[in-house]
């Protein structure tokens, strides 16, 4: 039988303050095939990131998360933490936002990377070193023998960002979790970036997992698309159905909101993401929705079939 | 339409070491006309927040000339200075940091009403609450505090405190980009009422070319502290003559699927602006160079009809 590289099933995290929960990731489910480009898309406070960080059981101590997560057939969940230790950055690494913050600012670019091999492979120092500047020449960092002794603020953020994916692609993963990777970035260089992280996606038959708000990278990259709102995947899709056959009044909501050329009026997603305190009981986005009729208050629909692999939790699905 | 902005060779140089200059803006000249929309977009560190701030004389230019509404920006004192600001207003970026914490909204808006003399304090209440209304808030709003409010709503608040004063022409410094996508496009519609309806002038500075692309009537693309092209957006957009805007606009991933155009992939990063390359600023990225490119530095020019670039290539 076929098994994806990465299932998760049912995840949910809740935090713990005051005696209440609240559940910020609400069953949500999805898998990753090899070689696969996956994306979720949401606004800020939909849950993406929390999504991506119990996939490397990375949650902060006041999350508590539940249902199953397997990767390559192994239970996430049940690993020990030695052996996750070993499985990040060896078979699934991450890319963060802001590559200053993840890079340590009182070490040198060659030190941080090399040390990710030193700890997942049995190879020499010199070794390390040799295959750093091999890892920096494939990111395409100009004259990578000087630059390996370079330290973080001495870079552009792009530069930067090159060093992270570096550092990510330094054991061969087979899976990249890229959560808004070019979001600090310019557009040229996130147009270098992109480029550089979908080249090597093919050259080293990896999986890409990305996390974005932005739909023009997931209508220009993605195969399959799933659409984040309030913590619950509300659409999921390949990419040319999310854009050409969209099953969801807030993913509409998303693409109308984007600016068309002059004088077409926008249509925006009316009100506010909701408070997670403050959800209503029925379809969660019903407060902010077009299309809702009364029955959209009373129970929060199901995910259910639009078309073959085509999904969407709205009870209006069909007509829309 | 007549002119309520000109620019002229503004200048703005930045000491650094004592003896070299990061001239992040470089003789810039432009105008706008009232009720016009002047999109001015480019990347980060290209200068263009920076002269959105000495367009309101925020921070002192180091030559050049400002006039707006016939008055001389640049050597006006008390009286004059605070006329043409309450002709001309700013919008930031961080609604949150625009707006003082300790401060209700009726207090915010209010104390604009106050200090420039609108209304008289008994009036000062119903005209918050009538600028809250044009803004789309409710007059709840009023004994609230800033941090109890989402960013779109902030953005309203600031504009609503822009408004205050009846201006004529608002500078919006990336008004976008700290909100999420569905709220930006509130954003836009509500800018775009406004500059319709109440014929307002909007210096639109953003990184964002969809939305310039959608809002702005001229464009202008800067790189290193100059404009590089300036056209009308339509023309710039749909034919871009400088090799930068065509880079910057194939750069853009747009929303759809199917057909992909060509992509043109800057080289290196954008140089500092302290050590400007020689001949055009642009040249060690340019995709087009050509000879004279690396010496001589290209005259900015109107190449053809209303459409001025700086590029060997025109």
């Amino acid at each position: 039988m076929h098994h994806p590289l990465l299932s998760v099933e049912d995840l949910s995290v809740s935090f713990i303050s005051d005696k209440k929960s609240l559940k910020t990731v609400d069953g949500v489910t999805f898998k990753v095939d090899r070689e696969d480009f996956f994306a979720i898309v949401g606004e800020s406070g939909s849950g993406k990131t929390l999504t991506a960080l119990s996939i490397m059981k990375l949650l902060p101590p006041n999350a508590a998360s539940s249902g199953r997560i397997v990767f390559k057939g192994e239970d996430i969940f049940k690993k020990s933490n030695e052996e996750l230790r070993q499985m990040r950055g060896r078979d699934i690494s991450m890319v963060f936002q802001e590559p200053m913050t993840s890079l340590n600012p009182v070490f040198t670019v060659g030190f941080q990377i090399a040390e990710v091999l030193l700890n997942h492979l049995d190879i020499t120092k010199k070794e390390a070193m040799d295959r750093t500047v091999e890892l920096l020449k494939s990111v395409k960092i100009p004259s990578p023998e000087l630059r390996i002794k370079d330290y973080p603020h001495q870079m552009s953020g792009g530069m930067r960002q090159r060093v992270m994916i570096a550092m990510a692609i330094a054991c061969n993963p087979s899976l990249i979790i890229a959560d808004e990777p070019t979001t600090a970035l310019d557009v040229t260089i996130q147009a270098q970036i992109l480029e550089l992280l979908g080249g090597l996606k093919e050259k080293n038959r990896m999986s890409l997992f990305l996390i974005t708000h932005d739909l023009g990278i997931v209508a220009e990259w993605a195969r399959r698309v799933e659409v984040m709102y309030a913590g619950r995947i509300v659409e999921k899709a390949s990419v040319n159905d999310i854009f050409l056959n969209t099953g969801h009044p807030y993913t509409r909501g998303l693409l109308e909101s984007l600016p068309k050329r002059k004088g077409e009026k926008l249509i925006p997603v009316p009100g506010q993401v909701p408070r997670l305190n403050e959800l209503p009981a029925g379809c969660k986005f019903a407060p902010r929705c077009r299309y809702v009729i009364p029955a959209c208050w009373e129970k929060e629909p199901e995910l259910i079939p639009v078309s073959d692999d085509h999904f969407s939790r709205c009870i209006r699905a069909m007509e829309i | 339409m007549p002119e309520l902005l000109k620019l002229q060779n503004v200048k703005k140089y930045f000491p650094v070491n004592g003896k070299n200059f990061l001239k992040a803006v470089d003789d810039v000249s432009f105008a706008v006309h009232e009720a016009e929309v002047f999109g001015l977009v480019g990347e980060s560190g290209c200068g263009k927040s920076t002269l959105g701030k000495l367009i309101l004389r925020l921070i002192e230019p180091s030559g050049g000339k400002i006039v707006f509404d016939g008055l001389d920006v640049l050597n006006a004192r008390g009286q004059e200075l605070s006329k043409i600001r309450r002709g001309l207003q700013i919008i930031f970026q961080d609604p949150l940091a625009s707006l003082n914490p300790r401060m209700r909204i009726l207090e915010t808006i209010g104390e604009a009403l106050v200090v420039n003399n609108i209304v008289s304090r008994r009036e000062v209440k119903d005209r918050v609450v009538n600028l809250l209304e044009k803004v789309g808030l409710d007059t709840d709003s009023l004994y609230k505090y800033s941090h109890e409010f989402s960013g779109g709503q902030r953005q309203r608040i600031c504009i609503a405190r822009a408004l205050a004063v009846n201006p004529k022409m608002i500078v919006a410094d990336e008004p976008l980009s700290a909100l999420d996508v569905s709220i930006q496009a509130q954003i836009i519609n509500l800018l775009e009422d406004l500059q319709k309806d109440s014929g307002l002038a909007f210096v639109f500075i953003s990184h964002n070319l969809l939305a310039i692309e959608h809002f702005s009537n001229n464009v202008a693309v800067m790189y290193l502290g100059k404009i590089v092209e300036m056209s009308g957006t339509g023309e710039l957009f749909k034919e871009p003559m400088h090799p930068y805007t065509e880079a910057l606009l194939s750069a853009v991933p747009k929303p759809e699927v199917g057909e992909k155009g060509k992509r043109i992939i800057l080289e290196g990063d954008v140089p500092s602006p302290v050590h400007i390359p020689p001949g055009c600023p642009f040249h060690p990225r340019c995709h087009k160079r050509f000879e004279p490119c690396d010496t001589i530095v290209p005259v900015y020019k109107e190449a053809k009809r209303n459409r001025w670039v700086s590029c060997h290539l025109w």
